[in-house]
């Protein structure tokens, strides 16, 4: 029976591994592609809608480079793994693209503490990495002045150092700042940072709290901050949170002169909030609404693509982060990776979000392609630019009226 | 006859131990990488099986393998302390740990007692969080790869852990713990008239499936390099930690391996198969299993496959 039983444990061993060796069987390629791999978060919650945005303008990009002849005269082949939000599968899925799939570049990303461990796992292999993902500066740290990394998502102090400019320009100059944050390394991060800009640039910090994400009541904590009376509350927050805040600091009636967060411009915002999402502002990367013509001609495709759908700033992110790598190809000629990173380094790109060059930034990292942001303002159920005044669509409502005068 | 049987359990052990030896140099750095996720996997869902052994169902594994992740991540940062000793470390806080909750929480049974271990693991993601100077808070902790990036080095020190379980597991199996374990296991209150202290048993089983849970975190935070609080004391570490045992067969060696092996195997097919659904498919496997394999992969082995291939009387 033992024998038998220690047969079985060998018969699956073998066998689950031999099933496993049959997978990248699908993706074996043939040489007149060329293959480029990205790794998003497709399955996990909290992160699957922005890995999702990244699908779409990834595959709109796949399909106006293969509809406009390729590459170097072969089709371009992309392949996409989830890392399911889990840093041990996105270290595999990283490994398979690179070392069984062999990919030319590897794309995409998401997640601070996924990005941390995959690179780390790959750099013996010094791969090329067009990475969308990840804001922390640990990363910036660590990779940031590697010659193969190139980041496209501005880092966390970006966002922080556009949100300081910005209320430093209202007038009258707010001077009294409520806090929250999520307790996790994404609102913790950027605490961090605008804590240390707003002190630094003369404004009171008069609540400096963490919550955490995904609770049922932020009562309790929005009571304490109304207590407070700050001219401007300032939370980073996922969607959900950002949602529930604002119905219940309507309920209590809390009425700071600006409310203000990060990344508000998701699409349920306007059918979850209605007339309560109204007047408030949030920084971010790119909005539909921005003037630029390529935003503009970007649109177009990505309407004719997904007809009726808004695109969040992750879908442009994805889609300027396929095109220039396969501009880059384009302009050495080869997918060698010397030559690819040099081309790389000479990219001048005209994006949704600006022309795209990749440069130094302030902690380390040698080849950041996106600094500057946006800061928005939900006016009458649209979302319109109101900073910084050249790329203004509308003029910030400040203060905000109160809950009764709206 | 006595040879004969010792031959059957020998040569596939013996061909078992070779191939997991030689795996290293018949894959790639992919497969290899799975395969030391599968077997941390299968370290964590053997240390499980091991207090399950005695009636308990923890759902806070979680904390003990977030305790030996940042003991090992922390030992390095702080004092340089090499990893593989960070995780032995490690190991031993979880154990410490272990005995101090065991006493508190172990003389409660079923359901009050993993709803205990449930708290256990969220207090430990808060307390983690609201002490950033010592655990280094939200924003984690990292270290660097384990061995310099050596992943063939790194597969081997985990094979060596999972073989150290394996032999407690048997030399458990071996000896009177056993059937102490197993007769807390059926009966606490029996086992109690027959002699039997159940808390010393049972905290004696939660000290040594602490122990490895614990290594196993020490091994995970050098081997991925960062961990973040939200990321190791999530409930999802300790779902995957009976999820497996269940899947394979509970209070058995081979149980919660070939638990492992499968659904990992299952678990990477869908993922790279299906873009879409994986986790769809992948729960309705589940659902499937416990339905029509209550007893697990061996039970179905034992009751339906082994018969078929037995000699009938009269034929």
């Amino acid at each position: 029976m033992r024998g038998k039983g220690f047969g079985f444990v060998l018969v699956l061993l073998v066998a689950g591994y031999a099933l496993a060796g049959f997978l990248p069987g699908a993706a074996m390629a043939a040489d007149e592609t060329i293959k480029i791999g990205a790794v998003l978060p497709l399955s996990k919650a909290t992160f699957s809608q922005a890995g999702e945005e990244q699908r779409r303008g990834l595959l709109m990009a796949l399909a106006e480079i293969n509809q406009g002849g390729g590459v170097l005269r072969k089709k371009v082949e992309l392949l996409i793994e989830d890392d399911t939000g889990e840093p041990s599968v996105g270290i595999g899925a990283a490994e398979k693209l690179l070392t069984r799939d062999k990919v030319a570049a590897l794309i995409g990303g998401y997640s601070s503490t996924i990005t941390f461990a995959q690179m780390n796992a790959i750099q013996r292999l010094e791969p090329v990495v067009a990475w969308t993902g990840a804001s922390s500066t640990k990363v910036e740290h660590e990779f940031g002045p590697k010659r193969w990394f190139f980041h496209y998502h501005p880092w966390d102090y970006h966002r922080q150092s556009t949100i300081r400019n910005f209320l430093m320009g209202i007038s009258p100059r707010p001077k009294n700042i409520a806090i929250a944050y999520e307790d996790g390394i994404y609102g913790t991060t950027s605490r961090d940072y605008v804590v240390k800009y707003l002190k630094e640039t003369g404004f009171n910090i008069v609540f400096d709290e963490r919550f955490k994400s995904g609770s049922s009541d932020f009562t309790p904590m929005l009571t304490k901050i109304k207590k407070a009376n700050p001219d401007v509350f300032y939370w980073v927050a996922y969607a959900g949170d950002t949602t529930l805040i604002m119905k219940q600091a309507k309920e209590i009636d809390f009425n700071p002169k600006l409310f203000l967060s990060v990344a508000i411009n998701f699409p349920q915002y306007k059918e979850s909030l209605g007339d309560t999402g109204n007047n408030v502002a949030g920084v971010d990367v790119w909005i539909p609404a921005l003037k630029n013509p390529e935003t503009v001609n970007w649109l177009k495709k990505f309407n004719h693509a997904y007809p009726g759908r808004t695109p969040e700033y992750w879908a442009p992110l994805a889609y300027t982060n396929m095109m220039t790598v396969v501009d880059a190809i384009k302009r050495a000629g080869s997918t060698d990776k010397d030559k690819l990173i040099s081309a790389l380094e000479k990219t001048s790109y005209d994006s949704p979000f600006g022309k795209i060059t990749f440069k130094k930034s302030e902690e380390g990292g040698i080849h950041q392609a996106i600094d500057e942001q946006i800061i928005t303002q939900w006016q009458k159920g649209s979302a319109q630019i109101v900073w910084p005044p050249k790329k203004a669509t509308s003029k910030l409502i400040y203060p905000t009226p109160d809950w009764k005068n709206r | 006859m006595g040879s004969s049987i010792r031959w059957k359990t020998t040569l596939p052990l013996a061909i078992l131990c070779a191939f997991l030896l030689l795996f290293p140099k018949l894959v790639g750095s992919y497969f290899l990488h799975l395969a030391v996720s599968g077997i941390l996997a299968m370290i964590l869902a053997s240390s499980w099986d091991i207090l399950a052994r005695t009636g308990q169902v923890s759902v806070g594994q979680a904390g003990l393998f977030g305790i030996g992740a940042y003991s090992s991540a922390l030992l390095y940062q702080r004092y340089a302390l090499p990893p593989v000793l960070g995780m032995l470390a490690g190991a031993l806080i979880a154990t410490f740990v272990s005995i101090f909750l065991g006493y508190l929480t172990l003389r409660l049974r079923g359901i009050y007692f993993s709803i205990t271990t449930i708290a256990f693991a969220e207090a430990l993601t808060v307390i983690w969080l609201m002490t950033p100077d010592i655990t280094g808070g939200a924003m984690g902790v990292s270290t660097p790869p384990l061995f310099g990036g050596d992943r063939e080095k790194a597969y081997y020190l985990i094979l060596a852990i999972l073989a150290a379980v394996v032999a407690v597991v048997w030399l458990i199996e071996q000896s009177r713990l056993n059937f102490a374990f197993t007769a807390i296991r059926e009966n606490e209150d029996v086992a109690n008239v027959l002699g039997i202290n159940p808390t010393k048993y049972k905290v004696l089983a939660f000290m040594i499936s602490a122990f490895f849970t614990g290594f196993a975190g020490g091994f995970y935070s050098h081997y991925n390099t960062y961990i973040i609080p939200y990321e190791v004391f999530n409930l999802g570490v300790s779902i995957a930690c009976l999820v497996m045992p269940i899947f394979g067969g509970l209070y058995t060696i081979a149980g919660p391996i070939l638990g492992t092996v499968l659904i990992k195997a299952i678990e990477e097919y869908l993922r790279v198969t299906f873009s879409y659904g994986h986790q769809i498919a992948y729960g309705l496997i589940l659902v499937l299993v416990v339905l029509f394999m209550p007893e697990g992969l061996l039970g179905l082995w034992r009751g339906k496959i082994l018969p078929l291939f037995r000699s009938r009387p009269g034929r």
